[in-house]
């Protein structure tokens, strides 16, 4: 009862800080409208998926929804992680009775609440700025998708954390291990004329599986209720492995 | 009779690969005592006290604070101490009064908000942000932080390092007062006059072993020498062979390093008044804290 109360409190003061740190807040917003305003310029026209012709949007806004997820848990978490270790935040924490669940249970709701707010905001620009949204038949799968998402990007930016040796090789490790990805998972670019095997390695990791659910929740011709079950998996993989790997190897201060 | 005793250490030894930190420590610090770990950088406080908080392994020995093994790190441990590490991040957007709040939420039985401002003295910046704070001020939140599930033992590491002196001052006032709260703290410190001042007990620290404890007293007395010193412009070649040979002149300043001050002085004022010669200035120091040390590392470079 007390680990709930604890990890509840913590989310307060986590959100404190991150609102009152002005450039942070900004920049986890400002991406995902700057795609959205560029979507709205450059994005006219139909392009074809599974079942028929669809607008542009309709394939971009659930890429938008996964790039401002993996962003704000994976990437969010990982670098707030990384400074707080830096700068003797985690090392002073861990001398107190807060346990590492509640701590990091913390910043992990804080870090999905920002994206659930992202695609909060999302969602509802796509619905009146580009008339698109999901079926009523789809929204279950949809959130479920983001519930899976977040818990598997955010344990994976805690997982990524040790590996990463200190604050400054933070930015470097966190990008070079997600943007790649990205670009290969259906995030920024539609991928369906890739060679096979770059849709294979795709495939492999958590992004693109994440990315595709979230478009497929967003496909109007769907029959089913909008779940592959393939995809799942895939991010259920993930999101163990990272839990393991986190709780194995996690440290309190940087490596000397 | 253990429980008479907050800290008991034996044989304490702690290896980074091959260099050896700690060589084997013995200390038992009592219950409601101020003890401060005295030594140069580098002599291995840090690696002890960080092992006595539970944040370092030791590569071998016995250690027992408040009756626990702080390497299994237990949440009941962490409930009785406090700890003022030497380095440490707080939230830089949080007011200080939401740093302490949320800090003494971790706690059953926490020190009042209203009370930690005011053994700190941070009243005043209570809703200030961390990121405005200046060092001094940084570091009385960090033991205000340390205070505040009100420990039985507090660990303070290095806390006045980097201050100008009347932030040092303050803090002294400050950590004076805590001896009144009935806590049982631990320092360290690179500062004799801050050991001095602050503790009741001191262990001189250096190479990874405790070369001396005492109270300042007991260390005077292990090295029980005093200082006669006095200024004269006359000739005083005629002295008695005995205080002539370990008579230190610098310009017109004597001094006399001696275990038998009584009798040296006796003779001297003897040898002056009957040759009728003036002695000015003349004084008998016991051995400051300063001496005692600069001795011992005097001694362990000989050695080297």
């Amino acid at each position: 009862m007390r680990s709930i109360k604890l990890g509840l409190r913590q989310i307060i003061y986590e959100n404190k800080a991150y609102r009152r740190n002005p450039a942070a807040a900004f920049f986890t917003l400002v991406f995902p409208l700057l795609f959205l305003g560029m979507l709205k310029i450059f994005g006219d026209g139909l392009v074809e998926i599974d079942g028929g012709k669809v607008t542009r949007a309709t394939i971009y806004i659930p890429m938008i929804t996964a790039f401002s997820v993996v962003s704000s848990c994976y990437t969010g978490i990982a670098m707030t992680l990384t400074f707080n270790r830096d700068n003797g935040i985690l090392k002073r924490m861990r001398g107190t009775p807060l346990n590492l669940g509640p701590f990091l249970f913390g910043k992990i709701a804080h870090n999905v609440l920002i994206s659930i707010s992202l695609v909060i905001i999302i969602f509802t620009i796509g619905i009146l700025f580009f008339e698109v949204s999901v079926t009523p038949k789809t929204f279950p799968a949809l959130i479920i998708i983001l519930i899976l998402g977040s818990a598997t990007f955010s344990a994976l930016g805690i997982a990524i954390t040790t590996i990463i040796p200190n604050s400054d090789a933070a930015a470097p490790i966190v990008n070079a291990s997600v943007i790649p990805l990205m670009f290969i998972s259906d995030v920024f670019i539609p991928m369906d004329n890739a060679p096979s095997w770059i849709n294979f390695i795709a495939q492999i990791f958590p992004v693109r599986p994440f990315s595709v659910a979230l478009q497929d929740t967003y496909n109007p011709f769907v029959t089913s209720w909008g779940l592959d079950i393939q995809n799942i998996l895939v991010l259920v993989v993930w999101l163990s492995a990272a839990i393991f790997i986190s709780i194995k190897f996690f440290r309190w201060e940087p490596s000397s | 009779m253990s429980n008479q005793k907050a800290i008991e250490i034996s044989a304490l030894k702690k290896n980074y690969g091959e260099l050896k930190v700690l060589k084997g420590i013995d200390l038992s610090i009592l219950r409601g005592e101020v003890f401060a770990l005295l030594g140069p950088n580098g002599a291995g406080k840090t690696t002890t006290i960080e092992i006595l908080e539970g944040h370092r392994n030791k590569s071998s020995g016995e250690i027992s604070v408040l009756g626990f093994d702080p390497e299994k790190n237990s949440t009941d441990f962490r409930r009785k101490v406090g700890i003022v590490l030497q380095e440490t991040g707080v939230e830089q957007y949080l007011t200080v009064s939401e740093v302490l709040t949320q800090f003494s939420g971790f706690y059953e039985n926490p020190i009042s908000i209203k009370r930690l401002l005011e053994i700190t003295g941070l009243n005043k910046f209570k809703d200030q942000k961390v990121k405005r704070l200046s060092g001094g001020q940084r570091r009385r939140l960090d033991v205000a932080i340390g205070l505040s599930g009100n420990p039985e033992l507090l660990f303070l590491d290095e806390p006045t390092t980097g201050f100008d002196p009347s932030a040092r001052r303050d803090s002294w006032e400050m950590i004076h007062n805590l001896r009144e709260l009935g806590k049982t703290i631990l320092l360290t410190t690179h500062y004799m006059d801050e050991a001095e001042y602050l503790s009741d007990r001191i262990g001189l620290m250096f190479e990874g072993t405790i070369k001396s404890v005492g109270t300042l007293n007991e260390l005077r007395n292990e090295k029980n020498t005093s200082t006669i010193t006095f200024q004269s412009t006359e000739d005083l070649t005629k002295l008695p062979n005995h205080i002539l040979k370990t008579l230190d002149k610098k310009s017109n300043f004597y001094s006399i390093e001696t275990e038998i001050p009584n009798s040296i002085l006796l003779d001297i004022l003897h040898w002056a008044s009957k040759e009728k010669i003036q002695l000015n200035e003349l004084s008998v120091t016991p051995k400051s804290l300063e001496d005692i040390f600069l001795e011992i590392a005097r001694e362990i470079n000989e050695i080297n």
